[in-house]
């Protein structure tokens, strides 16, 4: 059978309600092969509703087609506009172009700042490409790195109602806008997160492009992230700090204070396939990918045009849906390039997984992991804020954020959203006083200083 | 005062769970107030512990506990980045205890024995309950072990507890709710039993101790006549200090600098349910032994705390410097109360010396049932003879004899400038390994019994008594001392003992005793001096107890820990140590039981994250796994040639301990089963526990599950000192390595094994 026409039979079959029958990644990839080149039938300003669902099935994977498409549905289509990084990350990309290269286990070497390949260069079904648009995902642009105020952390199911879930009246009601539509909430977790990038840093020529030109506290470091809880009770005070090493090769260290211990404990965290906390996210889903390279093999898959939230009208994120778990929100269509996620180890729970990068910002804005019977389990959907946009800067202050600098055009982090399509659930994270601020490394020190998880509860 | 206190509390823990209940509750309470911002969390539980060991289940523990942590965050106030005021207010209440009678537990009015004893008699406690009338089961006589019998079937008329009830001062019932008797397993392993008229098959060394709150005659000494609400609500000594309030303390960042004082929790160390550098604050493992987690039963201090966080330092980064100065009035570990469902057995043998004290070292005096005397025996008996006559401060009474003997004194260090505590604690990675040094200049928390003065018959020092100590004499019965011609004082048991009533000593401080002995031509003691073995002096009976005191010392106590990651088996790899030079501790080899020793600590922890695909695909399961060791560099002692019984100290040399733990985690981390087991190799002894927790949401959990203990039941014999002459012999002989009073140490966690539970909490959080 010709392989365009074996594509289109599988596409069609995909289109089909999941439930009839168990989806692949070959049903992904007809999806994908199908719509490469799929023209849109709808112009920017339309708002697609339920009657118009199928106009949008070609941007949006047919996993997940059906929970963006349903009645009561309003995406907006709205062309994100210049959503390409800053100057100075765009000039260390020009400065260093074809210098960073690939070693045989996958590592990056020889690479300074910027982006680090162009992916117009790359062939689909490549590995080597693969690994190259991996890096160019770890180097993407985000300034110092992000910092969040109050993430949440909510524990959804589908179907049922949340209006009587605490989060809908705490402190005054303040999320109730956020959280419409469906699905049940069972449990919710707040929490500050920062991380901040050391080296590789484009707008820092002048030291090397390093914090501190690579000496003390940065030293052989790609950046140190904190993550903190301070509801509910139970996992308040808890707090965790993870050191990425430059050296691609190098474990992940990483400390946890426990409340109840009262003290930083060494934690390992390099079982990164282990669920985060409870929720549907491993400890590598959060970003989209947040592992280690080095612990998978790559594959470039593609381009593919997409809708995704690439630009956020809203302060925040706002949820609805029948489950609450989609976005209400603007949706721009979005050249994406796709690569595919094989994990080495054998005990992975996850045999493959496809993230859709942009072509432009650098930024993920969807996902998808299979099982290991290559059955379709988690989708994973992203937005994205636009830091010089006025609604961006309008929250920055909010939710004990800091505000980040004009010019800076990093595609900020708002939300991640993961849906188990085979337990019925899902955990939405929405981030609020979010921000890619400037770091003064006498403040960052005191926040990513292993001593500093001590002054806790 | 402390019953407003007391009241409040109470009133407060009803009316915050009326409130709690009654009203939708936010997650935590957050408002701007006070110009800063008020934060305020917490949790309502109430935990069910019911004793299930040893064939009898009952309501052991019933705790309803609030516990409140306000706290004010300021922001940029003068040199301060951020300042806070921080509490954690607990109130609790312990239904199980205070209604003890009610539920059928033990506690509050309670006439049963505790998981470690039996009812207190003459049959389980001889020497206790009826002083020298075990005496009378060698010549057939059957002495009082039952209180039926009354003043007419006492051997003796004076010495014992029982004494009280047969001279007519108290009921029968009395006995039986203030009493117990511990430790009655005989070297052959088996209950003691001393049957009236015959003896007892097998030497033992029971003790009574008091399950009630009466006040005992020991200066200083904690946790042992407390109020029974006060027991209840957990406000004993160990946590009296500004009862409810846990913690208070204030909280402030100036750039590098973190400052810290109040009543708090300083925690060092790596270490899982060790404490090896983690010795700032004391532990009270009286609550519910080891399983509840440290932080809360830890002790809380008034500690100022300064942590200077200094960044790189040549080739180490991370590095923090940290003072603590504990300003406090040191606070040794706690044991409980004697009362309480987890007292340790050194707590409810605390009770036991003190209890001595109370009732055996005063002077014995007549009561009710003999005031017939004055009227047969005017010639020898007296008003003055009789307890109370010397108004209602008269301390005698009819258990005593009237020497010296028993715990009088707790010397816990008076607060003063001197005697606060402190150290500093020094911080830094070197590459991939963390490492944390410390310095600790402070009091060993654990009680040291000392010795500080025995009673030496003087037929033992010979001609040279009179130089020796002071002259007492030990009173077995009164009326013999008055009329030796009474009929009972010449014949039987009375006959046996000289029939004069008493026997004359000498209180004599030890060291100087053993030495006037030897001196004096006592075998035993010179070869006790020769071979600096004073157990050979003690061993032979021949003193008749002594009196005791609780010791503190100030030790020096230098820690390293380090911990490090290895990436390929991704473990984390914990190391901890500590060295304490002159650590009291005791010895029975010893005059006076005392000691020094260095010691060394030691841990080496390995934690891992790790899938049982089969057991759950979502989740790691996370283990741990813990070797520990105590090491006395100066160990003197063991375990005599060819036999369980020791010498010398309660511990070995080495004493391993290996743990284990795993955590789960399933339903996206809402359903949490914990378990872990503990083995203790020198006394062969075990613990396991399983606990699973359902956190239904935000606010309501349930956790249900259970502890276990095994094991120790070898092993348990060390020889009694001056206590020796407390032995009842038994028709097998008499033998000088009794489970009382050290042999209990051997048993390790063992000692503890009729205590296991199952225990069900339901908590609320907000």
């Amino acid at each position: 059978m010709k392989k365009p026409m074996y594509y289109a039979l599988l596409a069609a079959f995909a289109a089909t309600p999941l439930a009839a029958s168990a989806f692949t990644p070959d049903d992904y990839l007809a999806w994908f092969k199908a719509n490469q080149e799929a023209k849109p039938q709808f112009v920017d300003g339309d708002t697609i509703t339920f009657d118009k669902g199928n106009l949008i099935r070609p941007f949006i994977p047919a996993e997940f087609a059906d929970e963006v498409i349903f009645q009561g549905m309003d995406v907006k289509i709205k062309d994100a506009g210049d959503i390409t990084p800053s100057d100075a990350y765009k000039a260390a990309t020009e400065k260093f172009k074809g210098t960073a290269t690939i070693a045989a286990d996958g590592a990056l070497e020889n690479y300074t700042a910027g982006r680090p390949f162009d992916p117009a260069t790359f062939k689909p079904g490549s590995k080597e490409d693969g690994w190259k648009m991996v890096w160019n995902w770890n180097f993407r642009w985000q300034n110092a790195g992000l910092r969040v105020g109050e993430v949440h952390w909510v524990w959804v199911r589908k179907g049922g109602d949340h209006t009587n879930n605490e989060i809908m009246s705490d402190a005054g009601g303040k999320y109730k806008q956020f959280y419409q539509g469906g699905g049940s909430f069972e449990r919710v977790l707040t929490g500050p997160y920062q991380r901040v990038m050391f080296s590789h840093r484009s707008e820092l020529a002048a030291t090397n492009y390093k914090v501190n030109n690579g000496e003390g506290f940065a030293k052989g470091t790609e950046f140190r992230e904190y993550t903190g809880f301070t509801a509910p009770f139970d996992i308040a005070g808890t707090a965790f700090l993870i050191l990425r090493y430059d050296d691609p090769r190098k474990t992940d260290d990483s400390w946890a204070y426990i409340p109840s211990l009262r003290r930083v404990r060494r934690i390992s965290v390099e079982v990164k396939s282990d669920s985060l906390l409870g929720t549907d996210h491993t400890l590598e889903d959060f970003y989209c990918f947040n592992g280690r390279p080095l612990e998978h093999d790559w594959e470039y898959v593609g381009t593919v045009n997409m809708l995704a939230v690439a630009r956020s009208r809203n302060t925040h994120t706002v949820y609805y849906g029948p489950n609450g778990w989609i976005p209400l929100d603007d949706w721009a269509l979005r050249k994406m390039d796709v690569i595919k996620q094989i994990p080495k180890r054998a005990n992975h729970p996850y045999s493959q997984k496809f993230l859709h990068i942009d072509r432009d910002s650098g930024e993920c804005y969807y996902a998808n992991s299979f099982d290991k019977a290559n059955n379709l389990w988690k989708v994973w959907q992203l937005t994205k804020a636009f830091t010089d946009d006025p609604q961006f800067k309008a929250q920055a202050t909010d939710f004990d954020g800091e505000p980040t600098p004009a010019g800076l055009r990093v595609s900020s982090f708002q939300s991640i959203n993961v849906i188990d399509l085979q337990n019925s659930r899902g955990t939405l994270v929405p981030c609020r006083g979010i921000g890619n601020p400037n770091t003064d490394l006498n403040v960052v020190k005191k926040i990513l200083d292993v001593n500093y998880l001590t002054e806790g509860r | 005062m402390k019953r407003s206190i007391r009241a409040l509390s109470l009133g407060a823990c009803a009316l915050s769970s009326a409130l709690l209940v009654s009203t939708p509750a936010d997650a935590r309470i957050v408002v701007n107030a006070l110009g800063g911002e008020v934060e305020i969390n917490g949790f309502l539980s109430s935990e069910a512990r019911a004793r299930v060991g040893s064939g009898e289940a009952y309501l052991n523990q019933w705790i309803q506990r609030l516990q409140i942590e306000p706290n004010i965050n300021y922001k940029d106030v003068g040199v301060f980045q951020t300042l806070s005021f921080n509490a954690v207010i607990r109130p609790e209440f312990d239904a199980a205890y205070y209604y003890g009678d009610t539920f059928g537990s033990r506690g509050r009015g309670s006439n049963k024995p505790s998981y470690l004893g039996y009812d207190f008699s003459g049959r389980t406690d001889p020497v206790g309950f009826g002083g020298f009338d075990f005496v009378g089961a060698f010549v057939g006589q059957s002495g009082v072990t039952t209180l039926n019998s009354g003043a007419a079937g006492a051997v003796f008329s004076t010495g014992g507890v029982g004494k009280i009830v047969t001279n007519g001062l108290q009921a029968p019932s009395w006995i039986d709710q203030n009493f117990q008797s511990i430790l009655s397993r005989t070297p052959g392993g088996n209950k003691f039993d001393f049957v009236p008229g015959k003896g007892a098959a097998e030497s033992g060394f029971p003790l009574f101790a008091v399950t009630s709150q009466m006040p005992l005659n020991c200066s200083g000494c904690q946790n042992l006549d407390n109020d029974p609400l006060d027991v209840a609500m957990n406000n004993t000594d160990s946590n009296s200090n500004i009862y409810p309030f846990r913690e208070l303390y204030v909280d402030a960042t100036a750039g590098d600098w973190w400052f810290r004082v109040g009543k708090q929790q300083i925690v060092w160390g790596k270490t899982d349910f060790f404490r090896l550098q983690d010795i700032v604050n004391p532990v009270d493992f009286g609550q519910h032994f080891f399983f509840d987690s440290f932080e809360d039963i830890r002790i809380p201090q008034w500690i100022a705390s300064i942590q200077y966080k200094a960044g790189d330092i040549g080739p180490t980064t991370d590095n923090a410097l940290q003072f603590v100065w504990n300003f406090d009035r040191f606070q040794p570990v706690g044991l409980g109360n004697p009362s309480q469902g987890w007292a340790h057995p050194f707590a409810m043998q605390k009770s036991t010396f003190a209890g001595f004290n109370q009732f055996f070292s005063v002077e014995p005096c007549l009561g009710p049932n003999y005031l017939n005397l004055l009227q047969s025996d005017p010639t020898h008996f007296a008003p003055s003879d009789f307890c109370g006559s010397a108004g209602p401060n008269d301390p005698r009474s009819p258990s005593g004899f009237g020497q010296p003997v028993g715990l009088s004194a707790e010397n816990r260090p008076d607060w003063k400038i001197e005697h606060t505590q402190g150290g500093l604690r020094w911080e830094f990675r070197l590459g991939e390994v963390h490492f944390a040094l410390s310095n600790y200049s402070g009091y060993g928390d654990i009680p040291v019994f000392r010795f500080h003065s025995i009673n030496i018959p003087n037929g033992v020092l010979g001609a040279s008594a009179a130089n020796v100590g002071t002259q007492d004499n030990l009173i077995y019965d009164l009326v013999c001392v008055k009329n030796p011609a009474s009929p009972q004082c010449n014949r039987g048991a009375a006959a046996l003992l000289g029939g004069t009533g008493q026997i004359p000593v000498r209180v004599v401080e030890p060291g100087e005793g053993l030495k006037a002995a030897a001196a004096a031509g006592f075998v035993p003691a010179q070869q006790a001096l020769a071979a600096n073995d004073a157990s050979l002096f003690y061993n032979t009976g021949a003193i008749l107890g002594g009196q005791v005191d609780i010791q503190y010392k100030r030790r020096n106590t230098t820690g390293l820990s380090f911990d490090y990651f290895e990436g390929y088996t991704g473990t984390v790899l914990r190391v901890e140590s500590s060295w304490s030079l002159g650590e009291l501790v005791n010895n029975t080899r010893k005059a006076n039981w005392v000691d020094k020793s260095d010691v060394m600590r030691w841990s080496i922890g390995l934690d891992r994250p790790t899938w049982i695909k089969w057991l759950n695909k979502d989740r790691t399961f996370f283990l741990s796994m813990q070797l520990f060791d105590t090491w006395y560099l100066n160990h003197e002692g063991g375990t005599l040639p060819g036999s369980e019984t020791h010498t010398g100290y309660y511990v070995d040399e080495h004493n391993f301990i290996t743990t284990f733990f795993f955590i789960a985690n399933y339903m996206r981390d809402q359903l949490t089963p914990i378990g872990f087991v503990v083995w203790e190799e020198a006394s062969r002894s075990y613990v396991a526990g399983l606990s699973t927790e359902w956190k239904m949401d935000n606010h309501w959990s349930i956790k249900g599950g259970f502890n276990t203990i095994w094991g120790g039941t070898k092993n348990f014999r060390h020889d009694s000192g001056p206590f020796r002459s407390f032995v009842v012999p038994g028709a097998n002989g008499n033998n000088p390595f009794q489970e009382s009073v050290f042999g209990v140490a051997h048993e390790g966690i063992g000692a503890l094994r009729g205590n296991d539970e199952v225990f069900l909490q339901m908590k609320y959080q907000f």
